[in-house]
């Protein structure tokens, strides 16, 4: 199974409250009629994420992340992109080595 | 510059130096120290040595101003401040340039890369009076752009006639600053297409696009622009931030972003992540842990969560390489990753790692135990959780260290070998050990469940211990803590019952038996025990002398659901106890008139004579009666029945006086039975009997591989063929064989629909545990790897040892080289401390 955070598009440290909002928020966004596959994803994932003892056994035993390098290197390229540079900065972009 | 070609270099480069010149040169010039000065000119330019050659020129000039001379100084006068500006050094650049300009420039392809360089190096005003000396329309409209871009790029510098267009440009990104997007497009609509400007037009507008996250429209507008232009050159590094990492070149990009990267982290950090990356893929971990240090602290400072991000990622890589370096190393390696890398907010002093990582297989088990407490000291104060967590986790490592405490007790496999495997003179080292094991899983359960008794887990491990250091009473014990923290719970429930029934108190089994039914109605299982409850509860009324509320029970066991298939037998015991001969006849007569088995019935009555404790002539006139029909000529259905009832008592471990001579007859009875043509229920009764009676190995063999032959398809014998094969022992089991059979069984269980389905499936789950154990364990043992793959059984295995088939790769891997893990000496690597030491 896909990591369950990435599944809701939480932060890993999010609570009990965050994970049950952003699901319930997903649940509407894709409800099992429409989307059956996709509410089967949120819908594991929750399961995975609300079962507090699960989670936190998770947390304690596993060392293989579910993360990678080049999850780490794609957040920091979309923070890159998102993080709009001024106007000097760009057009010095045209000098730059 | 990327983008910018100021000048067609290889034409300086190449064309003078080609080897006819060279040579056409010698020959006018033979034996002259000029031709070979400009030579040597020429072989410094092509190595790119430009401030050398240069200087060469320079002197070669003084010496001969000739105009050969003169060329090659402006040619390398050019380079030199090509050199400069493309290296960041516009002021040098514009010095040397000037210089060039004062010498004077004469020659036309000079003129047409000074023209272009001019602008760039803020000399715009001499670049368009350059660019008017120059023939070509094409380098004077290459001009206009280059001073187009210098107006946007620089509108203080900008010609006057260009100003405005770059003002406009620049108005345009502060519309995009300040949110107007409609603004911004309103001013690059008045730029029309002709214009120098055209192409920031529509960089604006894929900027704008980009903003939005629009990245097709953004580069619908950016693969408009021409590649020689400033905007160009801005956009394609933006594209870059897209592009994925490890590509072909990635490389070469990591400057491109460095000044975003500087912009929006402070620093670059992306290049140093690609350089870490490159080198944990060539396991080059003392590279890896170098760089790890100030990418952690460059990471931490966008983002604290980045640096722990960074440090999870690299956990597990961390611990496969160590564990195959030897000790020392592994350890050193470790040491210093701990203490490069940030530490996860929920292991701020890395005892959890250090403890998972001696939990591994053959790790150090004490080092793991002492970091294990230490953590549950760590999470008192630990801010990453909730104070209801943090009791939560000590408590779920409390459970794990009972666990590993508990180990070699749980293991499934033992279950099945332990005949093989027992170990007759255990020390009294040995024994003292493994008390303080069991005291010491005890104690960490215990603590466990004080933490947290909402964790059924722990109270399930409970019960699974006590049962299995044969500690029946505080299993139940466990059992009832659990039903208090989960009243519902049906394993809890299913455990009491089954403790109060081999006990013989079925007042409590009853009651216990009251819950799960309501809660499972439908439980045949349930329905069954409750039947055999009440049976036993009728037998201790009778034997109270309580006559009324005996009967009354019999009332209700006829009024459940299931047909009682000694419901008759019981009854007539009851009634003969009871002081009823003729009504106990009654009983017997009718239950004659059905259709049950006499061999069967009788010995169903002498059982219950012997539990009803009835008068001494009245069980011998059973066992006589017995005896009679088990010396008849055996048929399926008595065998099936006489093998049932017993394997009740033998299945349960429940008792009663005569029970062992009731086998012994019985198994007389079956041996007898070599030719007879059983029906499938029946044999598979009596396939379980001899299973379970023991002693009848080679029939319950030949009983069982007849009945694989003929109900080939029979999910029963598939299993009972596999438990056949298993209980030849680990030495002599075909694992390979034993496990097609279970899959077999449970592929025909899940097809068709078998009585006993639920009970098979459970039984062969655990069989196939077992055999998955057991094939682990034999996998990592030392000898286990020869050449022709995984051996069938062990005997095969030490054979194949004993014949030299061991080849040396494997011997040299279990030379006693140090590994990371030293081994321990009390405890053997878990799972295969018996089975090693027996196999030596």
């Amino acid at each position: 199974m896909s990591d369950p955070y990435e599944v809701l598009g939480l932060a890993r440290g999010a609570d009990e409250a965050e994970i049950r909002a952003r699901y319930l928020q997903l649940v509407r966004a894709f409800p099992p009629d429409r989307a059956p596959e996709r509410f089967a994803e949120v819908r594991a994932a929750f399961d995975e994420l609300r079962d507090p003892s699960r989670r936190l056994i998770r947390q304690l035993f596993e060392l293989r992340s579910r993360d990678s390098l080049e999850g780490l290197t794609a957040d920091l390229r979309a923070r890159l992109r998102n993080a709009r540079p001024s106007t000097e900065t760009l057009l010095s972009l045209a000098e730059a080595p | 510059m990327a983008g910018f070609s100021l000048v067609d270099d290889s034409r300086f480069k190449t064309s003078a130096m080609s080897r006819s010149n060279r040579k056409s040169a010698k020959l006018r010039n033979t034996g002259s120290r000029d031709a070979a000065n400009r030579a040597a000119i020429e072989r410094l330019i092509e190595k790119q040595r430009f401030k050398d050659a240069f200087k060469q020129a320079k002197v070669c000039f003084r010496e001969d101003g000739s105009p050969e001379n003169r060329q090659l100084l402006e040619r390398t006068y050019l380079l030199r401040a090509q050199d400069l500006s493309r290296g960041q050094m516009p002021a040098a650049a514009a010095e040397v340039a000037e210089r060039l300009l004062e010498f004077g420039v004469t020659d036309g392809s000079v003129v047409e890369g000074l023209a272009l360089l001019l602008p760039q190096i803020g000399l715009a005003a001499k670049a368009v009076a350059l660019g008017e000396q120059c023939d070509s329309p094409e380098v004077r409209a290459r001009l206009t752009l280059k001073l187009a871009d210098r107006a946007v790029l620089h509108p203080g510098e900008a010609r006057p006639e260009l100003r405005e267009g770059g003002l406009q440009i620049r108005a345009a990104f502060a519309a995009l600053d300040a949110g107007e997007e409609a603004r911004a497009s309103e001013l690059l609509q008045a730029i029309p297409r002709s214009s120098p400007f055209a192409d920031w037009r529509y960089f604006v507008r894929g900027w704008a696009a980009y903003g939005r996250g629009d990245s097709e429209q953004a580069a619908a507008n950016w693969d408009r622009l021409e590649p020689s232009r400033a905007a160009h050159g801005i956009a394609a590094r933006l594209r870059r931030t897209e592009a994925a990492p490890g590509l072909a070149g990635a490389a070469a990009k990591e400057a491109d972003l460095s000044l975003l990267e500087a912009a929006a982290f402070g620093e670059p950090v992306l290049g140093r992540l690609e350089r870490l990356r490159r080198a944990l893929s060539d396991d080059n971990w003392t590279e890896a842990i170098r760089l790890l240090k100030p990418l952690r602290l460059s990471l931490g400072k966008i983002e604290p969560v980045l640096a722990q991000r960074l440090t999870e990622v690299l956990l597990e890589p961390l611990c496969e390489w160590a564990v195959t370096l030897p000790y020392e190393k592994a350890r050193r390696l470790v040491d210093d990753f701990t203490r490069a890398a940030e530490p996860l907010s929920f292991d701020p002093h890395w005892n959890r790692f250090w403890a998972l990582l001696w939990d591994r297989s053959e790790g150090d088990f004490e080092a793991a135990t002492g970091c294990w407490r230490r953590y549950i000291d760590d999470l008192e104060q630990l801010a990453a959780f909730s104070l209801e967590e943090r009791r939560r986790l000590q408590a779920i490592v409390w459970r794990h260290l009972a666990q590993e405490f508990a180990r070699p007790v749980s293991q499934s496999s033992e279950a099945y070998f332990d005949d093989e495997f027992d170990d007759d003179d255990e020390s009294e080292e040995e024994s003292s050990q493994r008390a303080f094991d069991r005291q010491r899983a005890t104690e960490s359960l215990e603590r466990s469940l004080q933490l947290d008794p909402s964790q059924r887990e722990s109270h399930s491990l409970a019960m699974e211990l006590f049962e299995a250091w044969g500690q029946p009473e505080k299993a139940a014990e466990a059992a009832r803590r659990l039903l208090e923290a989960f009243p519902d719970d049906l394993e809890a429930l299913g455990h009491l019952i089954g403790f109060h029934s081999k006990r013989d108190e079925p007042q409590a089994a009853l009651s216990y038996l009251a819950r799960a039914r309501a809660l499972k109605p439908l439980d045949e299982a349930f329905a069954i025990e409750e039947r055999l409850t009440r049976f036993a509860l009728a037998r201790r009324l009778a034997l109270a002398g309580q006559w009324d509320e005996g009967r009354a029970e019999f009332e209700r066991i006829a009024a459940l659901e299931l047909a009682p298939t000694n419901f008759l037998s019981r009854r007539a015991a009851f009634e003969f106890k009871a002081g009823q001969p003729q009504r106990a006849n009654e009983l017997i007569r009718e239950a004659f008139e059905s259709d049950v088995e006499p061999a069967e019935l009788w010995l169903n009555l002498a059982i219950e004579a012997a539990g009803y404790e009835l008068a001494a002539a009245e069980r011998e006139r059973f066992e006589c009666q017995l005896r009679n029909e088990l010396g008849k000529k055996v048929r399926s259905a008595a065998a099936g029945g006489v093998a049932r009832a017993l394997c009740r008592f033998l299945e349960s471990g429940l008792s009663y006086p005569g029970l062992d001579s009731h086998v012994r007859q019985v198994a007389d009875y079956l041996r007898k039975s070599t030719r007879t043509k059983y029906q499938e229920a029946d044999l598979g009764h009596v396939c379980a009997f001899l299973q379970l009676a023991g002693g009848e190995t080679a029939l319950f063999e030949k009983l069982t591989r007849r009945g694989v032959k003929t109900f080939s398809d029979s999910p029963l014998f598939l299993c009972l063929g596999a438990a056949m094969e298993m209980q030849k022992g680990p030495f002599k089991c075909n694992i390979p064989r034993a496990r097609k059979q279970l899959e077999k069984a449970l592929a025909a269980l899940e097809s068709g629909k078998h009585p006993e389905r639920a009970r098979l499936t459970s039984e062969i789950q655990r069989q196939l545990s077992a055999l998955n154990d057991f094939s682990e364990t034999l996998a990592s043992m030392p000898f286990a790897r020869f050449g022709r793959g995984m051996p069938r059984s062990m005997i095969d295995m030490i054979e194949s040892v004993l014949n030299g088939e061991l080849d040396e790769e494997d011997g040299d891997e279990f030379d006693g080289g140090e590994r990371f893990f030293e081994p321990q000496p009390r405890r053997a690597p878990r799972g295969k401390n018996k089975s090693q030491k027996k196999s030596k």
